[in-house]
């Protein structure tokens, strides 16, 4: 699904927290959107997802069969795992597709999760929830994906399997991905294009590993949201 | 401490007693509080999951009056009910004053704010978190509100308790409009205040024991209830 945001801006209490001219994500593609604390990057997802309205501009959905804001899928910053079963969490979004059960089981499998498909959600860690909400997310198999720093609380090996995963949906359904994250060498990992935002307005775009370096290079602040030797760890 | 202890020793003999008044007067009791918090839970707890949840013109004054009404005087709510239901008043015709359906009536007045405002609050608590996951996996608008009640389940009871309990405690809205006639509208509250007016402290403490004991029964039932789910 192709998405194009025109002339968007939001503001909290009279402060412009977005104010975006023009910005396409392409139909298929993985988008890394990049920024520091406040830069506006979860304002940008919730307003793609339609929980918040812009003041202003508009979001138009383009392709597919036109089901705009019915095919898209969002997960949320600090995800809500609802008081039943890891595997009644995953199976809500889907019931009444078939083989149903099936497809949640292998979802939690894909996270790692398949062993606490009978624990209640309530009393998963914040990493172990995090890992159902991405499984929760990706299992609709929608076109439009928003993750909202989906692998910023878990540990190494569940971020690979987050990242896997994430990939495979891209690839299969030929879904358009667009997550936000403080990890440069994550969004050099997964993504075909790096949007950096700061102060609500779009400062760089274009292929990660070039956006890593210049992060890298000038601009630190950014870049001190990626731990202590992760790019030896992922390069 | 001697009269603590000849109530508790009344009260054991009234409940052992069978008395038909004494038993009578514990079932209308009952018929009356539970019956009267399902009507105001039947109403309010659809107008609380509105108010805890929606955003709508008008919303932060509804919940202010319901706030306020939370505090209702329960002889304020009697005097409503009695000005409706008294031979001048425009439901006179029906006959209901000093009824057991009159004291139902203004019990429901009481409890209903109690149940509406206290389960506002509670889905509030957790609504944004909810509605949200629920938009972002694209649930259905009924499937949202069924998942929002059920997280907000615990609270919701909790709410509908607290409802239950100050309906069985009232006693000034029922004396008004149930008239307190024996074997006809005497509850528990009114069958205090007749006898501690009469002397009879010792059976009015043991009718105040079996209150208690019932309260007591109904929130232990309801807490193991929420337990076992």
């Amino acid at each position: 699904m192709r998405v194009r945001l025109k002339n968007i801006k939001k503001a909290y209490k009279g402060r412009l927290v977005l104010n975006i001219e023009e910005l396409t994500f392409e139909s298929g593609m993985i988008y890394a959107i990049q920024g520091s604390n406040g830069s506006g990057k979860t304002t940008l997802l919730r307003i793609i997802a339609g929980i918040e309205a812009p003041d202003s501009g508009e979001v138009v959905f383009q392709g597919d069969d036109g089901a705009g804001r019915r095919q898209i899928a969002y997960m949320p910053q600090k995800p809500y795992i609802f008081d039943m079963t890891v595997m009644d969490n995953v199976l809500l979004g889907i019931r009444n597709m078939s083989c149903d059960s099936k497809l949640a089981l292998e979802a939690l499998r894909k996270v790692g999760m398949e062993s606490f498909m009978g624990q209640n959600g309530k009393k998963l860690s914040g990493g172990e929830a995090q890992r159902v909400a991405a499984a929760r997310t990706l299992v609709l198999g929608r076109k439009l994906v928003l993750l909202d720093e989906p692998a910023s609380s878990v540990d190494v090996c569940s971020m690979r399997l987050i990242e896997e995963y994430i990939r495979e949906a891209n690839r299969k359904s030929g879904a358009t991905v667009i997550f936000t994250t403080h990890n440069p060498s994550q969004a050099a990992r997964m993504a075909n294009e790096s949007i950096l935002i700061e102060n609500g307005t779009i400062k760089d775009k274009g292929e990660p590993s070039r956006l890593f370096k210049t992060l890298a290079d000038k601009e630190p602040k950014v870049y001190a949201g990626m731990r202590d030797g992760e790019d030896c760890l992922y390069a | 401490m001697e009269n603590i202890f000849l109530s508790l020793r009344e009260a054991w003999r009234l409940i052992v007693s069978f008395d038909n008044e004494i038993y009578g007067i514990i079932a209308l009791s009952l018929i009356v509080s539970v019956l009267s918090s399902a009507l105001a839970g039947i109403l309010g707890m659809p107008l609380g999951i509105l108010l805890g949840s929606r955003d709508f013109a008008g919303r932060r004054a509804i919940i202010r009056v319901v706030q306020t009404l939370m505090g209702l005087p329960p002889v304020v709510a009697g005097l409503m009910v009695y000005m409706l239901l008294s031979r001048k008043g425009p439901m006179g015709s029906l006959g209901l004053l000093f009824t057991p359906s009159a004291m139902i009536a203004a019990q429901v007045l009481i409890v209903l704010p109690v149940i509406t405002g206290l389960t506002a609050a509670a889905v509030k608590l957790k609504s944004q978190s909810v509605l949200e996951t629920c938009k972002g996996m694209g649930l259905g608008r009924l499937k949202t509100m069924l998942v929002l009640v059920h997280e907000c389940r615990y609270p919701v009871i909790s709410a509908f308790m607290a409802g239950y309990g100050r309906a069985i405690s009232e006693v000034g809205a029922v004396m008004l409009v149930g008239g307190n006639i024996q074997y006809e509208t005497r509850v528990m509250t009114t069958a205090i205040v007749l006898e501690t007016g009469k002397g009879n402290f010792e059976r009015a403490l043991a009718l105040g024991v079996i209150l208690l004991l019932l309260s007591f029964s109904i929130n232990w039932f309801m807490q193991r209830f929420q337990e076992d789910s």
